[in-house]
């Protein structure tokens, strides 16, 4: 999954509908009180400068504790890493990558000791208090494309797994260079 | 590798495996994976003389409270080494390994011949010299069994007695504590956990057992176990005596060597590795919680005896074993546990002492969110960080360890509650591809 930077407004859909896809009822277009307690797999946080010519986020009220009210938008979430730190700290099997390159959890298994979390470098990862389990991008695997995806209303969130997406990034990073 | 059943017979042996693997935990089935990353077909045996399907230390102490039963505890599926094409040879003790002829003795006599070897045979708990530490009743806990006997003996109302306030010690007695047993913790240092975690850090983690409903003793010792046919009471340095019905040695573990001395590989406090992994012998690996392999952070060899440094490890040594060349970066010490739902994580070097020069230490504790961060650092760099409460920043703080990426520039972020990688991003401290703009 890659994310073009100025595309990104930090508008939260991919958030909202991530949560929803994750909640027990999948709650439609509605936003019920258990989409409100599912935990969205995908967070948007904020720089605080600017280093490209990205919109920044505007000002926010709100009580989040995660909330930063300006800054640019960054999208954090899961890579399915070639070489997952996460699935080497996980002590309790929950982790694996599977053939298909993704990163797959198995909340049965997980015993919630946070270990993938100190192993993770990029913080994608977060505790589910509640059940004491960790929850992390699945690559929406159930679906076509990934609800962050579909939600996101400027195309910022591109998803492409495994071979494809690391070769994506090489090109990026030449093309860029 | 295949082998005539002729070459076996010329060879002395009974059978001939191209890799074979000593241990069958956390090292020997990173091994195992790092192996099939390169080879998929190269014949691989595991050899442990426990007769449990690979399942996880680090769940023992869960095991005993009940939240995983034997299915749980497994940290690999149950056809795993049929998926992986792994020959389990479980059950049998390696008594002999013979670096000229390239091959293993087992405690029943069978030969086993290798094309490259790997020593996972990990570490084990310390019993001291004290009077009566062989009585019913005293345990350790490092394997399935050790965690099934205590499971056996603990029972509500019985008191139990945890010698150590490391990591074991403390799991032990949350676990004990979980089955309705009184707990008492007792510590030969000044404060637990004194290996991984600094005195502020340690004493929050204290006031979270206390408020639990676990005794803490510290700068206090055991020094005897006290029971006619079994367990009684045991009798403190103070001079107080404890009666209890369990006494648990939670002192930390030695790396066992004995295999490795015996055949002339050369050993320190562990088996000596190369950031190949690799022995003095150079057919012969070791990994894990055995291996002095090289620190991230110092480039010294020493253990860090912990969960990922084993698979990874492991992992490198299969790959370099079945012909890739993969360095290992070195590894920092890393520890994670949750107490009474309060997380706390340390990574790498967090407790520079009067000794250590250079070292600069910035920390935050807010009492009433119980949540505590210490960040350590050295021309700028991050060695080291503790996060108690909030915890979601660790990883990233462990990652920019791994980089030595200079936060100078964001010294004053790294303290906020909502630190996270888009304040390292926002920065530009880090090049991150899959971030990009069009524009």
């Amino acid at each position: 999954m890659i994310v073009k930077l100025d595309k990104c407004i930090g508008c939260r859909s991919c958030e909202i509908a991530c949560a929803r896809e994750h909640s027990p009822s999948k709650s439609g277009e509605r936003i019920t009180a258990d989409t409100r307690k599912a935990l969205s797999r995908i967070s948007i946080r904020t720089g605080l400068t600017n280093p490209t010519d990205a919109p920044e986020m505007r000002p926010r009220k709100g009580k989040s504790k995660t909330a930063i009210t300006t800054g640019k938008a960054y999208p954090i979430r899961c890579r399915h890493c070639d070489d997952p730190k996460c699935v080497e700290a996980c002590m309790s099997g929950a982790l694996i990558k599977n053939e298909e390159g993704a990163v797959i959890h198995d909340p049965d298994k997980c015993v919630g000791c946070w270990m993938c979390i100190m192993a993770c470098p990029y913080g994608a990862i977060k505790r589910d208090l509640e059940n004491k389990i960790i929850v992390k991008c699945d690559l929406c695997l159930h679906r076509d494309t990934p609800a962050c995806v579909e939600a996101c209303k400027t195309g910022a969130i591109v998803c492409i797994v495994g071979e494809k997406s690391e070769r994506q990034n090489e090109s990026i990073a030449e093309g860029s260079g | 590798m295949k082998v005539s059943q002729r070459g076996l017979v010329e060879m002395n042996l009974d059978a001939q495996y191209k890799y074979v693997i000593i241990g069958n935990s956390a090292a020997g089935i990173g091994c195992v994976e790092g192996i099939r990353k390169v080879d998929k077909e190269g014949s691989i045996a595991v050899i442990s003389e426990e007769k449990m399907h690979t399942y996880s230390r680090c769940l023992t102490s869960y095991y005993i409270a009940g939240v995983v039963d034997d299915e749980k505890i497994l940290f690999r599926p149950k056809d795993y080494y049929a998926k992986k094409n792994v020959t389990p040879i479980l059950g049998k003790k390696v008594v002999k390994i013979l670096p000229e002829d390239n091959h293993i003795v087992l405690d029943d006599g069978t030969r086993i011949g290798y094309s490259s070897l790997m020593i996972a045979t990990g570490a084990s708990p310390v019993i001291y010299d004290i009077p009566g530490n062989n009585k019913p009743g005293v345990f350790v806990l490092r394997t399935y069994e050790d965690a099934r006997r205590i499971s056996e003996a603990a029972a509500p109302g019985k008191r139990a007695v945890v010698m150590g306030g490391g990591l074991v010690g403390l799991k032990a007695a949350d676990a004990l504590h979980a089955k309705g047993v009184e707990v008492w913790v007792i510590v030969t240092s000044p404060q637990i956990m004194s290996q991984t975690m600094d005195r502020d850090g340690a004493e929050i983690l204290r006031k979270q057992l206390e408020e639990n409903g676990i005794k803490v003793m510290t700068e206090t010792n055991v020094e005897e176990i006290i029971g006619n046919k079994k367990v009684e009471a045991v009798r403190l340095s103070t001079g107080q005596t404890l009666t209890c019905d369990i006494v648990i040695f939670a002192k930390g573990v030695r790396p066992n060597i004995g295999l490795a001395k015996d055949a002339g590989i050369d050993t320190d406090y562990g088996i000596l590795v190369d950031t190949h992994m690799r022995t003095s012998v150079p057919n012969i690996y070791a990994a894990g919680d055995v291996a002095e392999a090289k620190d991230f952070i110092t480039g010294e060899r020493y253990i860090h005896a912990i969960w990922p440094n084993a698979v990874e490890q492991g992992c490198i040594a299969g790959q370099n074993m079945a012909g890739r060349d993969v360095e290992y970066a070195g590894g920092i010490a890393m520890n994670s546990v949750d107490l009474f739902g309060l997380a706390s994580i340390a990574v790498g070097f967090t407790r520079p002492r009067g000794k250590d020069h250079g070292y600069e230490i910035i920390s935050r504790s807010i009492p009433e969110k119980k949540f505590y961060r210490k960040i350590v650092l050295k021309d700028g760099v991050i060695v080291g960080a503790i996060c108690i409460g909030e915890v979601e920043a660790a990883g990233v703080f462990a990652g920019l360890i791994k980089r030595r990426a200079n936060v100078s520039k964001i010294k004053e972020l790294l303290l906020r509650e909502d630190f996270d990688y888009a304040k390292v991003l926002g920065e530009g401290l880090i090049k991150d591809t899959s971030y990009f703009a069009t524009a």
